[in-house]
């Protein structure tokens, strides 16, 4: 059984117990032992200082997230913590997305997939048409 | 080619019924869905004859126990076989003509059992929106389906015209568009062997099966890997299924 800091996404747009329902259910199927919750600063989430220093002092051998929205600001997905976290050998799961990035093919994946991802201009426009 | 038929006719209609190039895996698939339901109710029979009449051997047959039966076997079924891969490499020359190599497939996919006088069928729908406008659906069916047992389409044009009225506000009711739509309707005869692709943006549904035979079916849901989502969150809906040698370049540079 693999042992997570579990990080919540601290913007809260999705409300704290229904991230924490989603944490919960994607641990119980993924056999994770939660070891402790935690969020960044609020108002400072893309700095991850406190995923940082955790990575630093090699605190936990996995960190499950609510989602990989924690890495993307103003559409850019920021790959270097996550590249830096799996170097290093850790596990990184992310509840919402049903997802697990252990390599650097992973990340790679991931970011091939989230090109895809539809904008909110295109949401309306075929909400409207269709 | 006969391929381009296929194609022509996709484009066409939105729809196409097409013959199964290589079928060997679709058999070896479908016979380890009969040996388990054999081993199951410790029946005989050909795979056909055990699929067609399962419903017989499921004691007072009810919804959430057939919903039970099914995650069963897809269970078992998922430690064998990707059915993506058994669907792609089934029509591989159709879905890439089709797709282009970058492919995104979906990452749960479905058997749909569907047995006689069942009351939880389709509605009306269409699968895009909320799904890709870019996505093909594939429906696989594991025997002969026809009439009731089958399920409806509407191509493209009537879809569309359907749409529109019912934007329009020419129809009084949910109601009045399925009967119109069902009356406009193709009632589809696929037999075991061939596959339904379908664009996501087309109506479609089923009616209760009235014939004494069950439906069974695979479905899976393909678009390009770099075609919008549509309201789907990728990471959630899809996995990545082939790469392009270009991509595969691209990819270096995160
Ligand atoms: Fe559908």
């Amino acid at each position: 059984m693999t042992t997570a800091l579990a990080l919540l996404e601290s913007s809260f747009k999705i409300p704290q117990h229904l991230q924490l329902l989603s944490i919960r259910n994607y641990a119980i199927s993924n056999n994770i032992n939660i070891s402790f919750y935690g969020n960044e600063r609020v108002g400072y989430e893309n700095r991850h200082d406190l995923f940082i220093e955790y990575i630093e002092k090699s605190r936990e051998e996995a960190y499950l997230f609510f989602t990989i929205e924690q890495f993307i600001f103003n559409d850019i997905f920021y790959t270097e913590l996550l590249i830096e976290a799996t170097n290093k050998g850790l596990l990184l799961f992310f509840a919402n997305e049903n997802l697990k990035i252990t390599n650097r093919m992973d990340i790679i994946n991931t970011k091939i997939l989230l090109l895809s991802k539809t904008s909110r201009a295109y949401r309306k426009i075929s909400k409207i048409n269709y | 080619m006969e391929i381009t038929k296929y194609i022509n006719e996709f484009t066409a209609q939105g729809y196409s019924i097409v013959p199964i190039e290589n079928i060997n895996i679709v058999n070896e698939s479908r016979n380890f869905i009969s040996n388990y339901i054999s081993k199951k109710y410790k029946v005989t029979g050909s795979s056909e004859y055990i699929l067609n009449h399962c419903h017989e051997l499921i004691d007072q047959i009810t919804d959430s126990k057939v919903n039970q039966f099914i995650l069963e076997i897809i269970n078992e079924f998922s430690k064998y076989y990707k059915m993506d891969q058994i669907i792609y490499s089934s029509c591989a020359t159709f879905l890439e003509r089709i797709l282009g190599p970058d492919i995104a497939s979906q990452k749960h996919p479905n058997i749909v059992f569907q047995y006689p006088n069942s009351e939880r069928i389709s509605e009306l729908h269409s699968d895009a929106p909320a799904n890709s406008f870019y996505e093909i659906v594939s429906w696989l069916p594991l025997v002969n389906c026809y009439s009731s047992k089958s399920f409806y389409i509407l191509d493209k044009n009537k879809s569309f015209s359907l749409l529109s009225s019912y934007r329009n506000n020419q129809f009084n009711s949910f109601k009045e568009l399925r009967a119109q739509a069902i009356k406009e309707a193709t009632h589809l005869e696929v037999d075991y062997g061939h596959a339904l692709f379908f664009w996501s943006g087309l109506l479609h549904g089923s009616v209760i099966n009235k014939t004494n035979e069950s439906r069974w079916s695979y479905n899976v849901r393909y678009k390009n890997l770099f075609a919008p989502a549509g309201l789907k969150e990728p990471l959630s809906f899809y996995n990545i299924f082939s790469k392009s040698a270009i991509t595969e370049l691209a990819s270096e540079l995160i």
